[in-house]
Parts: C-alpha cells; sequence; structure tokens
C-alpha cells in the first residue's frame, strides 16, 4: 500500500526537476511560478500513482479515475497561486483530489443507490467468491465493479476516510490535516465506518447463507 | 467496555495513534483472544480486497502526463484566444468608433454654416470672444420685475 504523504520511492527521470535530495515540492512550484510550466509534468509524475489510486479506489472505474485524477491536476494547476505553503503540497493536492472525487461520487450515487437487499440477490454468489478466494481479487474489472458496488453500500464520507486509510495508508494525523478536522474526529469516524463496513459484510453473509439454504430446500422438495 | 464494541476499537489501537501502554494492551489482547484476532485478520483481509490500487507502469504514468500537460496547454491557448477575442470584437470597435465621433464633434460639426449656430447657442465653437460671451450671458430684461407687479395689480 502506498504512503500518500512521504516521497514516492525515486523514480527520476533524467529530465526531471526532481533530483533526488536536490530539490523540494515547494522549489518546483517556484519554479512553475517563475514561468517553468514544464516543471509542472515533473510534480504531476511525482504524484500521479497516489492521485490515480485515491480517485481509483473511491470510483472503481478506471476511466473515470483517470478522468477525475487528470481534472484535479489541471485543477491544481490553475491554483497554484493559491498554494500559500500553510500545508505541505502533498496535503493541500490530496484535499483538493479528496474534494473532487466527493463531487464525483456524490453526482453518480443520486443516480444509482445501492441497497444491501438488491446486493445480496443479484451479486451474492460473486461475492461469496471474491471473499472466499482472496488471490483473485485484484484490480480485475468484475471485482472491481463488485467492490465498488460493496463500497457503494456506504455513506460517501464514510468511503473517503476509509479510502484515505485502507488504500492510501494515510496516518490518522495525515487524514485529519487532509479532511481538516481534528484527529479525534478521525479516529471516531474511522471506527463508524470500519463498523459499517463490517455489518455491511456480514449482513450480505447472512443473507446469502439464509437465501442459499432456502433454495436449497426448495430443490429438495 | 462490550466486547463486540471492543473488536470495532482493537482496529483503532493496533493502527492508530496510541500510547505506548495501550498498545502493549492492544498486543496483549490480540495474542490471547482468538475472537479478536480473527476480526482484525478479517478486516485486513477484506480492506486488502476492497481497497486494492491499481498497478500503474511508467508508460502509464508518461501517458497520463502529456494528456494533463495538453490540457493545460490548451486552457491557456484557450484563454489567450479570448482575450483575443475580446479585443477584436469589443475593444478596436469601440476604440474605432470613438475616433469617429470625436472626428465629426471636433472637426466636421463646427465648420459646417448653420449647423454649428444653431447647435452653438452657447457659441460652444466660437473664436470670438464677444460671441461667446454675449451667448453665454442672459437675455436683457425689457422690463423690471417691480413694473411687471405693477401692470399686474392694475389690470
Ligand atoms: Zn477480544
Amino acid at each position: 500500500m502506498g504512503h500518500f504523504l512521504s516521497p514516492v520511492p525515486s523514480k527520476i527521470q533524467q529530465h526531471s526537476f526532481y533530483i533526488e535530495g536536490t530539490i523540494t515540492d515547494a522549489q518546483v512550484i517556484e519554479l512553475i511560478r517563475k514561468g517553468h510550466t514544464e516543471a509542472y509534468g515533473d510534480l504531476v509524475r511525482q504524484y500521479h500513482k497516489r492521485v490515480m489510486g485515491y480517485c481509483f479506489s473511491m470510483l472503481s472505474n478506471h476511466t473515470d479515475a483517470e478522468e477525475a485524477a487528470q481534472d484535479v491536476f489541471v485543477k491544481v494547476y490553475t491554483s497554484l497561486n493559491k498554494f500559500k505553503g500553510d500545508s505541505s503540497f502533498s496535503t493541500w493536492l490530496y484535499r483538493i483530489t479528496a474534494n473532487h472525487c466527493l463531487d464525483v461520487l456524490r453526482k453518480r450515487n443520486r443516480r444509482k443507490n445501492v441497497s444491501l437487499e438488491s446486493l445480496v440477490e443479484q451479486e451474492g454468489s460473486q461475492i461469496q467468491k471474491l471473499f472466499a478466494t482472496p488471490s483473485v481479487a485484484d484490480t480485475h474489472l468484475e471485482n472491481r465493479q463488485l467492490a465498488d458496488k460493496i463500497l457503494s453500500t456506504l455513506t460517501e464520507d464514510q468511503r473517503q476516510i476509509l479510502t484515505l486509510r485502507e488504500a492510501e495508508g494515510l496516518e490518522y494525523q495525515e487524514i485529519a490535516d487532509v479532511l481538516n478536522c481534528s484527529l479525534d474526529a478521525v479516529k471516531g469516524r474511522l471506527a463508524r465506518a470500519r463498523k459499517q463496513l463490517q455489518e455491511n459484510l456480514r449482513h450480505i453473509q447472512k443473507s446469502w447463507d439464509v437465501s442459499n439454504i432456502e433454495n436449497k430446500k426448495e430443490k429438495g422438495s | 467496555m462490550k466486547h463486540d464494541e471492543l473488536k470495532v476499537k482493537i482496529l483503532g489501537l493496533y493502527d492508530g495513534p496510541v500510547t505506548e501502554k495501550e498498545r502493549l494492551w492492544a498486543e496483549k489482547h490480540l495474542s490471547s483472544c482468538a475472537d479478536c484476532s480473527h476480526a482484525v485478520e478479517e478486516y485486513k483481509n477484506f480492506a486488502g480486497i476492497l481497497f486494492a490500487l491499481p498497478t500503474l507502469s511508467e508508460a502509464d504514468e508518461d501517458i497520463f502526463t502529456n494528456k494533463v500537460m495538453a490540457r493545460i496547454k490548451s486552457a491557456a491557448t484557450e484563454a489567450s484566444q479570448s482575450v483575443l477575442d475580446i479585443t477584436v470584437r469589443w475593444f478596436i470597435p469601440l476604440l474605432g468608433s470613438t475616433a469617429v465621433a470625436a472626428w465629426v464633434f471636433f472637426s466636421i460639426l463646427p465648420n459646417t454654416p448653420g449647423l454649428s449656430n444653431a447647435i452653438n447657442g452657447s457659441a460652444f465653437f466660437s473664436s470670438d470672444a464677444n460671441e461667446m460671451n454675449a451667448a453665454w450671458s442672459p437675455a436683457p430684461a425689457s422690463k423690471s420685475n417691480e413694473e411687471i407687479v405693477v401692470s399686474w395689480i392694475k389690470e
């Protein structure tokens, strides 16, 4: 699992402004402000994986995630003058990413709301398979769609905080900085989101077991 | 604390910011309680599945970066194009019509016989100082105000 706020383990290219250990995000931003627009490409490369990973976890669809990640980087570029350095660049970038994905997700969820019951009915056996054989659980399209459906049973805020912690591996304090809330609020919100996810999964499991037993009885009689 | 509640909280103790005392307590509890250690393992398993990240290559990174830079470039071109559009559509015609109006007002009208007198009640365009004074001074009254009042009373 990647760690958003720590620098990417170096994949530094020849043309890059990032020469290991010699230039910081703030210095690259200064270069961009002075007119070296091309330096922004290095900033994009530096954070591409983490922004893309976040968008993917929130939106569960490669095309949507890439579009959202592009939007984020364009938005960041146009508001670079607003970045005052009160927080680290990565925290600021993450805040913009988190808000953007939340907007996309809210618009999307207005169109489709997943209930636990319909999920069990339609995808019960697939969900069983997904958790029974974790080795197949990669980013394969079908599994992603299923994961998206399961995560859609949570509120957008719950999904957001879980993505920050479980997908991106942010520390609690880093999550507090990104979401602009206290450490205690993060502890509470994360515990509630995890509990909700556990309960939803248990509910799916139980309902599937019950409907499976009923089906077997019907077939037997 | 009920054990069910503990099973939820143990995750926070397991990966959250805790004191050394809390950490030791959580470790000790997890090593002796099969229920809690199973819950933590189960959670880690399904979180790993649900929040799996995509595999991205360096080529993906280059393609992505190029797309972003192209969008930024085209947005900048559009912005400068719209400034040019505004200049061409509004500013240049405005400047032109202002120049024409100024030329008509200052050069044509004052030299047009008849027109200049008609609009120059104020002798605005006249170079003759007397004419200007005459134009600006009030018309001389033929009767004084007192004479007028007296004539009304008589009537
Ligand atoms: Zn326990």
